[in-house]
Formats: structure tokens, sequence, C-alpha cells
């Protein structure tokens, strides 16, 4: 994390907007007003059916209309195409708020069109990015099968040339909020005669397409929030491929990088919120009255305190135009491990209530998902090891 | 947000490291000989003495380099990453506390490391001598007193000089509040360096011991607990910065900050150190190998200022945190 800058300041305050005046302030002031008025009311419904993406559509539609979606988002792409600090100070502020994250729109906004502004035609982010930030097609990650978790390269599902079209069958799953999506970031088989990351294609996926079947699995929290997805000889135009076919996988690199880079920041920022949260029921109830619990809660307290900063790092990094690379494992292997100890300290408070189907009883289970998603902790620990210490494989 | 360093600022860690890699690391081994420790002690002082190492963030009307706490986190992370013996850290702070208190004379003799700061940790002396001053962090306030006479005993890290005594007279005294910030902040860089210094330590013998074949660090079990010291390394280093930037704008949430520095890195660097010594096996139990010095440097800082707990009540302190 060494090698670049931000002025020094002296500003009687650290945050991102402290050593830069008026802009930045007058712009916290400006998202903090308008969060104020704006976050729903509502909670977001754990349902199964529409209801769900059309809360999510609303809240993003909401924010696109007020000029808050796509903070660093291109201006022909509906964002503001602001600074990475201008992104991490509306971020902060939709923590301060306590509004809801992006929900079934997270992919389509974290990894799809940040995938496609890299790497996509002209005619493909013409088509696809402009409805995104407005609230209107929400996106699925196609990358998981049965037979390719944690070893993504192994994957089977097929896609066959047939003319100008590509004709897909196979299985994924994992994929989450597939129930709600439009489209799915498919990764396809092309080719099976090379290496394993050879010959495999990002594929656009219309998630409406003949063939298409989704079944929805109900996790441990009881919400349905990942499905299994089945494709059977589902056609599709050559014109979805987005990089070269048989090129997909650097394609798809892109997009996980595209994961632990800002585009979620939001969701690690959260958890301060969070922990603030229980430390505020824990005052009330009396519960800090408890060494023990007092003790947990200052430890996840200070430890949370560091996701912001090494968030303001990363905004550093990517305002010198650095790239993380594997640093970015270490934040998300520090985030999740932090996550997993204040789900438990969570349901550690509520005590006895916490027998019931409690909102923070379901945080508790909803969140054993976050070491084994988006790559387990044992694959982060290895990519850490191997690239950043450089131990053997 | 100054929360990268600055290329001035990591300069002083670099100097500073190869300094200590030269007067310690690559040095004579220091021993549990309490003379041989005071005497190796002793060159290294007037070596940093002689380099302004302990007026850095010193305002220069009064002697200092006139840095900011940044900077002097980046030279205690230096200290840290060599378990440095000497009384830097109480005398640092001591030279603040004087600085404070508004005497030129004793800040200047402090600074130009005539006269060393050792630490009062209970009725513990830590790294003073006779004719020595001690810091004492007492309830609300600050004190510097004339370290008195004082009985060398053994203490469990050997490049700590531990002793009882009973302090004289007090010399200079400042509210606790404005000082504990850069204490946490002191303290957290100088663990951050101990778990910089495992990590690589670990990482390095991992990479070369070889058993069943290959080396150990191919085995998951073995490169994990590597991987972890990295994570807990980049998320420390964050928030010391952080907590130093903090430091130096006067943000109201500085001793906040600060405090969680100092649990994230005490907590990371027991880990960090303990992980080393098994990474290590039957050589990482020997007294010979470097291992059990982190160990012991990180348990030690860990309670120097008294019980985890009393610092968890700053960071418990604000309602919420605040953004911008």
């Amino acid at each position: 994390m060494e090698g670049f800058t931000i002025d020094p300041h002296k500003a009687g305050a650290t945050g991102p907007d402290a050593d830069h005046g008026r802009t930045l302030r007058e712009f916290r002031e400006e998202a903090r007003t308008w969060l104020e008025e704006n976050i729903p009311c509502e909670q977001r419904p754990r349902t199964t059916g529409p209801e769900v993406r059309d809360y999510d559509a609303d809240w993003q539609r909401r924010q696109f209309d007020g000029g808050w979606a796509g903070i660093g988002w291109p201006r022909e792409y509906g964002g503001r195409g602001l600074s990475p600090r201008q992104q991490l100070i509306w971020y902060e502020e939709l923590v301060r708020a306590r509004a809801p994250d992006a929900g079934v729109f997270g992919v389509a906004i974290g990894h799809a069109g940040p995938t496609l502004m890299l790497h996509g035609s002209e005619e493909q982010k013409a088509r696809y990015l402009p409805r995104i930030l407005t609230g209107d097609t929400p996106w699925c990650q196609g990358f998981s099968e049965p037979g390719a978790g944690s070893d993504l390269a192994g994957l089977r599902c097929r896609a066959i040339v047939d003319g100008d079209m590509l004709v897909v069958s196979g299985q994924k799953i994992w994929t989450s909020s597939a129930q709600w999506s439009d489209y799915c970031e498919l990764l396809v088989r092309t080719d099976d005669t090379g290496s394993k990351h050879q010959g495999i294609s990002w594929v656009i996926m219309d998630m409406h397409s003949d063939g298409v079947n989704v079944r929805p699995i109900i996790d441990i929290s009881g919400f349905p929030h990942n499905c299994e997805v089945f494709f059977d000889e589902v056609r599709v135009p050559l014109a979805n491929v987005v990089g070269e076919v048989n090129h997909g996988w650097a394609v798809a690199m892109s997009t996980l990088t595209a994961e632990r880079g800002l585009g979620f920041l939001d969701q690690r920022l959260a958890l301060i919120g969070i922990v603030d949260d229980l430390l505020a029921y824990a005052r009330q109830s009396g519960q800090l009255g408890d060494d023990a619990i007092a003790d947990r809660l200052a430890r996840a307290r200070a430890l949370a305190t560091a996701v912001r900063s090494m968030a303001y790092h990363q905004v550093a990094a990517a305002e010198a135009g650095l790239a993380l690379g594997p640093e970015a494992a270490t934040i998300r292997t520090y985030f999740i491990d932090l996550q997993t100890t204040v789900a438990r300290l969570a349901v550690d408070v509520l005590g006895v209530n916490a027998l019931g189907w409690e909102p923070w009883t379901r945080y508790w289970l909803e969140k054993f998902s976050g070491p084994i998603s988006s790559g387990t902790r044992d694959i982060q620990r290895n990519v850490i090891g191997e690239r950043l210490l450089g131990l053997p494989r | 947000m100054t929360i990268t360093p600055s290329p001035e600022q990591l300069s002083i860690f670099r100097a500073a490291d190869e300094v200590l890699a030269r007067e310690i690391t690559a040095g004579p081994s220091f021993t549990a000989d309490r003379r041989a420790l005071e005497e190796s002690t002793d060159r290294l002082w007037s070596t940093c003495a002689g380099l302004g190492w302990l007026g850095l963030a010193i305002p220069e009307d009064l002697g200092g380099l006139g840095l900011g706490a940044v900077e002097e986190a980046m030279l205690f992370r230096a200290l840290g990453r060599h378990v440095a013996p000497g009384p830097f850290r109480s005398s640092v702070l001591g030279a603040h506390v004087a600085a404070l208190a508004g005497d030129e004379q004793l800040t200047a003799a402090i600074v130009t490391g005539r006269r060393r700061v050792g630490m009062l940790t209970g009725s513990f002396a830590v790294d003073a001598r006779r004719n020595d001053l001690v810091l004492a962090l007492v309830g609300e306030s600050t004190f510097l007193r004339e370290a008195g006479a004082i009985e060398h005993q053994a203490g469990v890290d050997p490049l700590v000089l531990w002793g009882t005594g009973a302090p004289g007279e007090v010399v200079a005294h400042v509210r606790k509040s404005v000082v504990i910030a850069r204490t946490y902040l002191i303290v957290a860089a100088e663990l951050l360096g101990v778990i910089e210094a495992v990590r690589d330590m670990s990482a390095a013998y991992a990479r070369t011991r070889v058993q069943f074949g290959k080396p150990i660090g191919a085995f998951q079990a073995v490169k994990h607990r590597c991987a972890d010291m990295a994570v807990a390394a980049h998320a420390t280093l964050s928030q010391v910065l952080y907590a130093g930037a903090a430091i130096d704008a006067g943000d109201t949430q500085a001793c906040f900050h600060a405090s969680a520095a100092y649990v994230l890195a005490a907590e990371s660097a027991a880990k960090s150190a303990a992980d080393n010594v098994q990474n290590h096996g039957g050589m990482g139990f020997t007294w010979e190998h470097r291992a059990h010095l982190y160990l012991k440097r990180a348990f030690f800082l860990e309670r120097v200022l008294g019980s985890q707990r009393v610092v968890y009540q700053d960071v418990l302190a604000p309602a919420r945190h605040e953004f911008g």
C-alpha cells in the first residue's frame, strides 16, 4: 500500500472531504439532506414474489431520478461521472442514513456494468448499460456450477455455435436473485479441447429466453437468495458474447476484480452502522453492563473502524489509478471474518430473544454465506499467501 | 484525506528501518544480561537521539523537527519491527508532556536524549534507571516524575529494563486527554511493526523450509496462518495511518480512532506472534531464534498501559461513527 499519496491537510477533520473545502463538503451535505428526505420508510420485503424486485427497483429509480445513482459511472450511461472520493462520501452517507442496499441490482451495478464498460462492444454498451441505473434491468451472475465452485475454470455449461447463434445447455447454481433478473452474466464452455481456462466465453443471457428454468433455493435464513438455473438448448445471438468467443476467462477475471473493487464498498461500510446499532441496543437494554458483551462490542467496533480506514486506502489507490490486486483479497478476508464475528455478537446481545425468528437471528444465519460466496475464505487465503507473500502453490 | 503515507513519511520509516537493521537485527545479539542490554541500549540511544528521533513531532522552536503524528507512527513502526530496546516510546511521549506543560528546558533535555524517560506501569518501572524520569498515566492526568531508586529484576520481555521503584517528585504534568491519543497511536504503530516483521519472517521460512518434499508454505494450514498475518498487517496499517492523520488534523474523533488502532493492533500482534512461533516449529521455541522476542514484545505492549478494558472505554465512547 505504499508509493502514492493524497495531499496533506490541516482542516480539523479527517474524512475524505477534509482537505477539499467547499465542493466536497457541499456534496456531502446535499447527499445527507436528500437521503434524509428520500430513504424508503418500509423494510425490504422478505418474500418470494415480484414485490422484492419492485422494492429494489423503486429505490434504485428514486436514486436515479434524484441524481444519486452511479456516482462513479460515466454520464453517458446515466451516472454522475464523479470521483472515487465522491463515491465514498455517498457510500458513507448511505451508511449514516441506514439506507437499503442495491438488492437485486447489486450485480448489475457492481460488476455486470463495469465488465461491459471494459469489454463490451459499443452496441452492447449502448443497449444494456443505460437501463441499469434506472432500476429497469437487474442482472444475475451465472458463474458457479455443481461441479465448479472454488474451481471455477472447471465449468461445463456448454454452448455450441450454430450459425450466428449460440445454443446453451447446462446448469448453474448459487445464482443470486436469478428469479428477479432480466439478464445473466453467463460463463459457458465453447471449446473443451484446450486447457480448462481456454474455451470459456462470457455471454449476456436474456433470462426470459425459452429453455431457461429458474428454481429458487431456500437458504438457512429462510430466504430464496440463490437459485439453480437450468438451460435447455437456449438460443442466444453470438452478438451477446462479451469479448471474444473462447476468451471469456479474462473477462470473468475483470468481473471478479470489479466485485472486489469500489462497487461493493457500501456493503463493507454498512458493517460500521450495524455495530453502532448493536452498541446502541446494548446500551439501551442494559446489556452493556455485562463486561463480556461490552468487551466484544469494543473489539468489534475497533475492527469495524478499520474497514473504513481500509476503504479510504482503497479509494486513494483508485484515485492514483492503481488497482489493488491481491490486496483486495485481504480486504475481503478481513471484512468477511469481522462480519461473521459481528453476526454472532448480534445474537448474543439479543440474549434469549434470539431464539425467536428475529431480524438479528436471520442476519446471523444469512451471514454464514459470507465465507462461502465470491471465493471461499480458504481460496481467499490461498490468493493472499501465493500472490502477496510469494508462497508456493 | 491523508490515509496513505506521503513519500516523506515513508522515507522516515525506511531510514529508521535501515538504521535499526544495522544496529539491532544484524548487530550483536541482545541477551537477558542486564549489563549487556544497558550497554547496547546506550549505543543505540546516542545514535538515534543524534538523528532527531526523540523530537520528530515536537515543534521546531522547542528543538524538535516539527513533523506530525503520522511521521512519529512511522518511526515506531520501525522500532517495533526490530523489537528495539530502550525507552523510546516513553521518552517521545515524555517530550510531548514537557512541551505541552510549557517546560522548554525539560523538553530540550529529553529531545536531545540527555534525560531519558521510562514509564510506570502499576507499581513497576519500565525502561527506567536511577536519575531518569518516568511517565505515569494516572486517572485523568499524565505526570513526569523523577524515577528515584529502581530495583531491577527480570521481566517477560528480555529487551525491556524491568523493575520496581519509588518515584520521586513530579516535574511536569498535563491532562491525560491531551496525550492519550498519541500514546495509543505510538504503541499501535510499534505493534504494527511486530505484525509486519513476523509476517515476513513466517513467509520467508514457509518458502524455504521443506518437508514431505515441498516448502511448508504450500500446505494450506501454514499458508493460511501467513495470510492471516498479511490481513492483520494491512488492516492495522490502514487504521494507524488514519488515526495519525486524525491526530494531525485535530479531529474530535482522534482519540477514538487511535484507541481502535491500539485494540486492533494488540489483538492482531498477539495472534500473529504466536502463529509465528508455531510456523517455525521447534526452532520457534528456542531462546536463540528471534520469534520469542516478538511474542514477548506483543504481550508486553498489549498491557503496558494497563488492561485493554480501559482502552475499550475510549472505543465505546462515541455514540456513533461520525462521517465527514
